[in-house]
């Protein structure tokens, strides 16, 4: 399913208007496509993926998923098109792997279908089958971001938002949580801290800047040391991958830029 | 795959069936011995004689009309508004628990309590009344006006600007109204000079169910049935809570909607119980927990059970209250602490063992 924001903007509560969080936003996200959404702290990509999401209501522009406004949708319609797994969602709750991913049911309740079924296959491709009987409280980071991952799918959305979904993951489990959404062809858009994670996995990247799109465009186009220099105040060599050709960063030690 | 999923989904089901099941058993049957206990003992076969016949199913001829009175006119209106009572405490501390993320949430979070004694001061003490109203309703109209001003108060210094209730925030009026409240209270106790004006409030804060009639006690059961019924209802959306707001929020629930709604209703089912009954402790506390110990987190199993739960618990502690002490009552409050506080203790342990 295409996404379209078109200038969207989202103003932060305030009495005289408060500090502008994202800025005149235009993004058009092609069906099927992985989008990497970069950029330093603070640059307003949570806050981008809360409005995309339809968590949030822009102050200015609208979101288009398809041919309908996601705003003017109603939440449980809303919720069985578009998912979001957020940064750090806990639960002090003794809930089990299966009932944490059958919360994904919960838009498409009272509609007959088999959501035992979906919930199965849920977590067979986020590879949390195995797990399904395991307390939420005993699982690892990896495991945890995997049950949501499967939640989300669980939701049977047309687009997945990921809000830095590999924080706090070991190296393995962090390509192997990208993978696992690569390969399941679902339009989604991802925050990223981790550049070469980025470069490796995403179809396109999109830069973000205090709210501002500053870069947007294939991953060898958008990732030079200019965009690097500018953006992260970083010195950095991009080179190829030995293994796969994409871009890698190596950064200099001490090297902010002036 | 699937057909092991449906399985053990079936097997869920059946097991929350089989829960309700026993458990609405257990409260019919403590119903019916709790309406034999008391000054004049009956045997448990004249009680589902009485009300066998009462309910027109049959003459029942052995029945005496002494026995009919006990049971049917003073014992089974006191049992069915202590089941009700505490059906609807439990649920709505459950509720209470999930919507603001806070384990020490009761039915008393929104102030209603404490503005519900109040009322009852002004009544019991200023002596406030109102034409036409014997001494019993017009305290229970009091405490009802007392709990209400008090939740419009909470809900008026909590609600933001685009009319949400944030938990935190709530909880905090709350506390804000009850410290007034209390203040209230005990100014117009101590300043009153009865001596023992302390000991009727205090008597009063801790519940009783003693006068409860047929009219009160229907109320108090439609009242909870109906919150039951609401609560069980919203049970899925109850469950999306558990990753917090935007969770639930992603997952289509309408948060702020839902939260108002819930909030304000179980505060208007409280304030009606906490009329009648007073401001019975611990079961819309402790109960849920337990509940949840026992039979895990989620609304569907949750709210069914811990509604039973609740009024087994308070038959059986209204029992007792009336019973220990020959020729006196024991406030109902004082019975739940002291069996359901060892009973959370000892779940409590086996918790912290297993964890």
């Amino acid at each position: 399913m295409r996404l379209r924001a078109s200038s969207l903007s989202w103003q932060l509560p305030g009495r005289h208007g408060g500090r502008m969080i994202i800025d005149g936003v235009d993004l058009d996200v092609a069906p099927g496509s992985f989008t990497g959404l970069l950029g330093p702290n603070g640059s307003g990509k949570s806050s981008l993926l809360s409005v995309v999401s339809g968590l949030r209501r822009p102050t200015r522009g609208t979101v288009r998923l398809g041919d309908d406004d996601l705003h003017r949708l109603r939440p449980r319609e809303r919720a069985r098109r578009i998912a979001l797994v957020e940064q750090h969602a806990a639960t002090g709750l003794e809930l089990t792997v299966r009932q944490v991913v059958e919360l994904g049911r919960v838009p498409h309740a009272g509609r007959g279908i088999d959501n035992a079924g979906i919930v199965a296959e849920a977590m067979k491709l986020a590879r949390v089958g195995e797990l399904a009987d395991r307390s939420w409280q005993t699982l690892s980071g990896g495991e945890r971001q995997r049950t949501h991952l499967a939640r989300a799918l669980a939701q049977q959305p047309q687009v997945l938002l990921l809000d830095e979904p590999t924080n706090h993951l070991d190296l393995g489990h962090q390509l192997d949580f990208l993978a696992c959404v690569r390969g399941l062809g679902i339009t989604t858009i991802a925050a990223l801290h981790d550049l070469d994670l980025a470069a490796a996995y995403c179809d396109r990247l999109v830069v973000l800047q205090a709210g501002r799109i500053v870069a947007d465009g294939d991953v060898a186009a958008v990732l030079t040391p200019e965009l690097l220099a500018d953006v992260y105040g970083v010195r950095a060599t991009v080179q190829a991958h030995p293994h796969t050709g994409r871009p890698q960063i190596c950064w200099h030690p001490g090297g902010v830029d002036d | 795959m699937t057909s092991l999923a449906q399985v053990r989904r079936a097997r869920r089901e059946v097991s929350t069936t089989a829960a309700v099941v026993v458990l609405t058993g257990a409260l019919l049957l403590s119903m019916a011995v709790a309406a034999g206990v008391g000054a004049v003992s009956i045997p448990l076969d004249t009680v589902f004689s009485v009300v066998a016949r009462r309910l027109g199913l049959g003459s029942f001829d052995a029945v005496t009309v002494l026995e009919d009175q006990i049971v049917w006119q003073l014992r089974m209106p006191r049992v069915l508004g202590a089941a009700a009572t505490g059906a609807g405490l439990a649920v709505v501390g459950a509720v209470l628990q999930s919507l603001t993320r806070n384990d020490l949430a009761d039915p008393f979070l929104l102030g209603v309590s404490s503005g519900a004694t109040v009322g009852a001061v002004a009544v019991l003490i200023l002596g406030f009344s109102i034409a036409g109203l014997a001494g019993g309703a017009m305290l229970t109209v009091g405490a009802f006006i007392g709990a209400i001003a008090a939740l419009v108060v909470v809900v008026a210094l909590a609600t933001g600007r685009s009319g949400s209730l944030p938990p935190t925030r709530t909880v905090l009026a709350g506390v804000v109204v009850g410290q007034i409240c209390a203040a209230a209270t005990a100014f117009i106790v101590i300043a009153s000079g009865q001596g023992d004006a302390a000991r009727r409030v205090l008597s009063w804060t801790l519940g009783s169910m003693a006068g409860l009639r047929w009219p009160s006690a229907i109320f108090l059961a439609v009242v909870a049935v109906l919150a039951v019924l609401v609560i069980r209802s919203s049970a899925r959306q109850l469950d999306a809570f558990a990753f917090g707001d935007s969770s639930a929020r992603s997952l289509g629930v309408a948060t702020e909607r839902l939260r108002w709604l819930l909030l304000v209703g179980t505060a208007l089912v409280t304030a009606c119980l906490v009329a009648y009954t007073g401001a019975i402790g611990f079961v819309g506390l402790v109960v849920p927990h337990v509940v949840r110990i026992i039979c895990g987190p989620l609304h569907q199993r949750l709210i069914p059970v811990a509604a039973l739960a609740g009024a087994v618990l308070l038959v059986w502690a209204d029992t007792l209250a009336r019973s220990v002490v020959a020729g006196q009552e024991i406030p109902i409050g004082v019975v739940t602490a002291a069996v359901g506080a060892p009973i959370f203790a000892i779940l409590l342990r086996r918790q912290a063992r297993l964890s």
